[in-house]
């Protein structure tokens, strides 16, 4: 798998690729922002990690360029910076996960790792139900066509129900599935889940039978 | 005294006071001069009279016909008395009873239409306002003299001391009522720019409006000028953390990165010790650069408008990204059009880090709920984690005290937040959450909370 990491610093740079490498990564290295939206939009990588602070072009434009060109590997954006307001501006922006330095090389590729796990690739890359599309390779939810952002437990649940050919599933069941031990406690913070994502996907795409679970149609095409 | 208003209302009243106690007493002088005056007048035209009346007689005495005289002058101790004296003797009016005319002046003398008037000691214990002057009667040189009692001068002079007494008492009192008025009408527009700068203080992005009189015109811009230049200093102060900040963490982690190198030459022990170094200063740095922007917010440095709801959604977003994040449920049950009066970057700040700490203890769901009670705005965290004892809580809020030392560094410690949050004018209370775990309560007073009509903003879902 090829990885890019885009950092000025060589010292740090360094210390990234020789992680990565022995994970078992092929890795690009580049030290400026020009360079690096060439690379990221010429090539595909299975993960970028991205410092924010670089010559030439800055790292925040970087991201909202590949994102704006259509290109979907994850990335990590690294800064110096640590403020909330940057961190949301880089995942609206695009970024998949955030992490400011000074880091440990550990969290970084157990980062990494988890970025990977979500990107993973499925059998059926495309589920269609009601007015829903779920993309199961880039785990991406749409609407009548618009882009919906939800969490990844968010796409586990809607998947899960996804695969349930029509069926109202139980939340101890759903419980089993992603947390792999039920409890009674979860089914509040499923069903606090559902409100949730039926204020982004439409109030009936998500229905209740009550005595049997939730059921997802997609709401009306 | 400090109070403006008291000591120009003061300062009027005394110099109202004197001046009106000066009129009166000028007045006072006047009127009675101007008595006396009349009556030294009537006092010729007596004087006259008697003149025509005296005839000397051939001992040179002098002999006064009195049919056309005041008949006062017959009665004895009336109040008018005349004599006239020539070389040859004197002759007196009946009213002195044969007692003479002092000859001893009290005061000086001045002069009425050729009389000489003066004021002497009267036969009967009062003073006499006296006219006289020599006349020639015949060959002989004749003193004449007509004094009359100054009594009814003063019972005049001192009912018109009476009621122009109370007249200027009046008057003070009005005139005083009109200095206070001016004095009130003139600090009408000091206590709007206090209003203003009250409302500044809790709103530093607030500026004097305009308007104001020409006297305190320039006073204004002064102020706001003030106020723009420490805005623009927080700002760079603010700019200068942040570069402090990317100068110091690249090094940090370039120092992580020679503390991988150490361990892979075999110095385990080394790279430890440098790794908990590493990780006490990244705290350390974390934490000053949180209170930093925080006193930076409450200065007012891009102070604004958050909208709560868009901004914890965002923050969810980032949250919902994290390893821990990932598998965690956030809620969020809070008006989407709320507008706070508090800088944005202080409010990410504050719930980034209250969300950070929830979502590393919470097993399952976070969930964030905005209201108003009691006047005050409320934003609740809940995790449904272990939760913290009601007994460690207020060590929990202290300052250098840390409940959880699992963190990786990020996360900053409910201390910190309540720093931030009383920095925006707030407060912070822990308390049990509903599905047991932690609930961490903020509230602003409710005059923060802005009822605009909503901006476009984008939707948070999307």
């Amino acid at each position: 798998m090829r990885a890019l990491i885009v950092e000025d610093d060589p010292s740090i740079g360094a210390d990234i690729e020789l992680g990565l490498r022995e994970a078992g990564f092929v890795v690009d290295r580049i030290t400026n922002g020009e360079d690096a939206w060439f690379a990221g939009d010429t090539e595909d990588y299975a993960i970028v990690v991205l410092d924010l602070g670089l010559p030439r072009l800055d790292g925040m434009t970087v991201l909202r360029r590949w994102r704006a060109a259509g290109r979907t590997f994850p990335i990590l954006i690294l800064s110096a910076r640590s403020d909330w307001t940057e961190k949301v501006e880089g995942i609206e922006a695009g970024a998949d996960d955030y992490l400011a330095k000074p880091f440990q090389l550990g969290e970084l590729t157990t980062r990494i790792r988890a970025l990977l796990r979500r990107a993973g690739g499925h059998a059926a890359p495309l589920i269609e139900i009601g007015r829903l599309q779920i993309d199961t390779t880039h785990r991406r939810v749409r609407v009548g066509g618009a882009d919906v952002r939800v969490s990844p437990l968010e796409f586990r649940l809607i998947n899960f129900l996804a695969h349930q050919s029509d069926r109202a599933v139980a939340t101890a069941d759903i419980a089993e599935h992603l947390y792999g031990a039920a409890d009674t406690s979860d089914a509040n913070a499923i069903e606090a889940m559902v409100m949730r994502l039926r204020r982004k996907i439409g109030a009936d795409a998500i229905q209740t039978r009550r005595g049997f679970g939730y059921r997802l149609t997609g709401g009306a095409a | 005294m400090r109070s403006l208003r008291l000591r120009l209302i003061a300062f009027a009243a005394i110099a109202i006071a004197v001046a009106l106690g000066a009129a009166w007493h000028v007045m006072g002088g006047l009127f009675e001069h101007l008595t006396e005056q009349r009556l030294a007048i009537t006092l010729t035209h007596e004087g006259n009279a008697l003149i025509a009346a005296t005839r000397l007689g051939a001992d040179g005495r002098p002999q006064v016909d009195m049919t056309d005289l005041d008949a006062r002058t017959r009665r004895r101790a009336s109040g008018l008395y005349w004599s006239v004296a020539a070389p040859g003797g004197e002759a007196r009016s009946p009213s002195l009873a044969g007692a003479p005319l002092s000859t001893r002046a009290l005061g000086k003398a001045s002069t009425v239409a050729g009389w000489r008037k003066s004021e002497i000691p009267g036969p009967y214990e009062t003073d006499l306002v006296l006219v006289e002057r020599v006349v020639r009667i015949g060959t002989a040189r004749v003193l004449v003299r007509v004094g009359e009692d100054d009594e009814p001068v003063d019972r005049a002079r001192a009912t018109f001391g009476h009621e122009m007494g109370l007249f200027l008492l009046a008057l003070g009192v009005a005139l005083s009522l009109a200095a206070w008025l001016q004095v009130e009408l003139g600090l009408r527009p000091l206590r709007r720019v206090r209003r203003e700068l009250a409302a500044m203080e809790r709103d530093p992005a607030q500026r004097l409006s305009g308007g104001h009189p020409r006297e305190i015109d320039g006073l204004i811009r002064a102020i706001n000028a003030l106020a723009d230049a420490r805005s623009e200093d927080v700002a760079r102060a603010r700019r200068r953390a942040a570069d402090l900040a990317h100068a110091l963490k690249t090094p940090l982690a370039a120092l992580a990165a020679q503390s991988r190198v150490a361990r892979s030459a075999g110095a385990g022990d080394a790279a430890d010790a440098i790794d908990a170094i590493l990780s006490a200063a990244a705290t350390a740095l974390e934490s000053e650069l949180a209170r930093a922007r925080a006193a930076a917010s409450h200065a007012g440095v891009g102070a604004g408008v958050t909208c709560p709801a868009a901004l914890i959604e965002g923050l969810f977003a980032v949250l919902e990204r994290t390893e821990r994040g990932m598998d965690l449920v956030f809620d969020l049950d809070a008006p989407a059009d709320w507008r706070i009066a508090i800088d944005p970057d202080g409010f990410a700040e504050i719930l980034g880090n209250l969300l950070d700490n929830a979502a590393r203890h919470a097993r399952r769901m976070v969930r964030v709920q905005g209201r108003l009670h009691g006047g005050r705005i409320l934003f609740s965290v809940d995790d449904d984690g272990p939760g913290i004892a009601a007994e460690k809580r207020a060590d929990a809020l202290r300052r250098g005290v840390r409940l959880d030392e699992s963190g990786s560094g990020h996360g900053l410690g409910l201390a910190i937040v309540a720093d931030l949050v009383e920095a925006t004018g707030g407060a912070v209370a822990l308390d049990d959450a509903p599905q047991r775990g932690l609930r961490v309560v903020l509230s602003w007073p409710a005059a923060l909370l802005r009822r605009d009509p909503p901006q476009s903003h984008p939707d948070p879902s999307r």
